[in-house]
């Protein structure tokens, strides 16, 4: 039978080893293992969901339709964390169909998510194209959820 | 020697495990969390096998991690860079995901990744114990 977990000398180091079914956990393959002492594991410092936004979130925001809006969290670790983050239906970086209301198309651009040592903030920029040009999206349009999450670890 | 396991009873009076980072005493009451490698307090953690930076060229750069069996997620983030905003109207700073749709083409594999010519990007990297293949 393998040995699964050691806790204690392993080999000259203290510490913990719990290896995967059916290996050993004297093994040098680090993917070998569930656990091990010598990698760490960043663990969420603070995770958010803002939810649907309709026109009407933008306009109380103060934010002129076509402008971007930038939802900010202060972390205040000192540097820029690891994160995630991410506006369905499209990770940060792309443009998503929003859906179609009557004709047009309505749709929004999320620009990005950039980190520092303060804060993180998150870039979503609300458009609406109609063949009349011009933005102005209907109080119906809704952006879908914006998520992120912040990690204890240095990016 | 220090005291980097605990299995048990902890400090605080609960019980759970906990593994110190070197030359932290685990028993040390209140624990500092941010020199922990492990608690079983924590929940959605990323585990890290390696982590670094480079300043990418106008050569591929090759970085090498030693092999897993598999091919693991790695992230990357670019350090010295800047958002467009606005219709590209406004710059902000700060450290952000690499944008694979600006025109990046990252190879990773079993035990390294290449990242495309493109000269001054400064970009740190985690290769996560997540198989992504």
């Amino acid at each position: 039978m393998t040995k699964r977990l050691i806790l204690g000398n392993r080999s000259g180091q203290y510490g913990l080893w719990v290896a995967k079914n059916g290996k050993d956990a004297m093994s040098s393959n680090p993917a070998d293992f569930v656990f091990q002492m010598g990698y760490r594991a960043a663990r969420p410092f603070a995770k958010g969901t803002l939810s649907a936004m309709p026109r009407t979130y933008f306009a109380s925001a103060g934010v002129a339709i076509g402008a971007t809006y930038t939802f900010t969290f202060n972390h205040g670790l000192g540097y820029a964390p690891l994160f995630f983050a991410s506006v369905y239906p499209r990770a940060v970086g792309g443009v998503g169909t929003l859906g179609v209301v009557n004709a047009g198309a309505y749709y929004y651009d999320t620009v990005g998510a950039l980190a520092d040592a303060a804060s993180l903030n998150i870039y979503v920029n609300v458009k609406h194209w109609s063949s009349s040009g011009g933005f102005n999206p209907p109080l119906s349009l809704s952006i879908r959820p914006v998520s992120w999450t912040i990690y204890r670890e240095p990016a | 020697m220090t005291k980097r396991v605990i299995l048990g009873r902890l400090p605080s009076g609960n019980y759970g495990l906990l593994i110190s980072k070197p030359g932290y005493d685990v028993t040390t009451n209140p624990v500092d969390n941010e020199r922990l490698l492990f608690s079983s307090d924590w929940t959605e953690t990323v585990p890290i096998f390696q982590s670094g930076s480079f300043t990418s060229s106008s050569s591929p750069t090759t970085i090498t991690f030693p092999t897993l069996g598999f091919v693991p997620f790695v992230l990357f983030y670019k350090t010295n860079g800047y958002l467009d905003i606005n219709g590209g109207g406004t710059r902000v700073y700060g450290t952000s995901f690499i944008n694979l749709s600006a025109g990046f083409s990252i190879s990773i594999a079993d035990g390294s990744f290449t990242f495309p010519a493109a000269s001054g990007h400064n970009i740190s990297y985690k290769v996560l114990l997540v198989r992504a293949k």
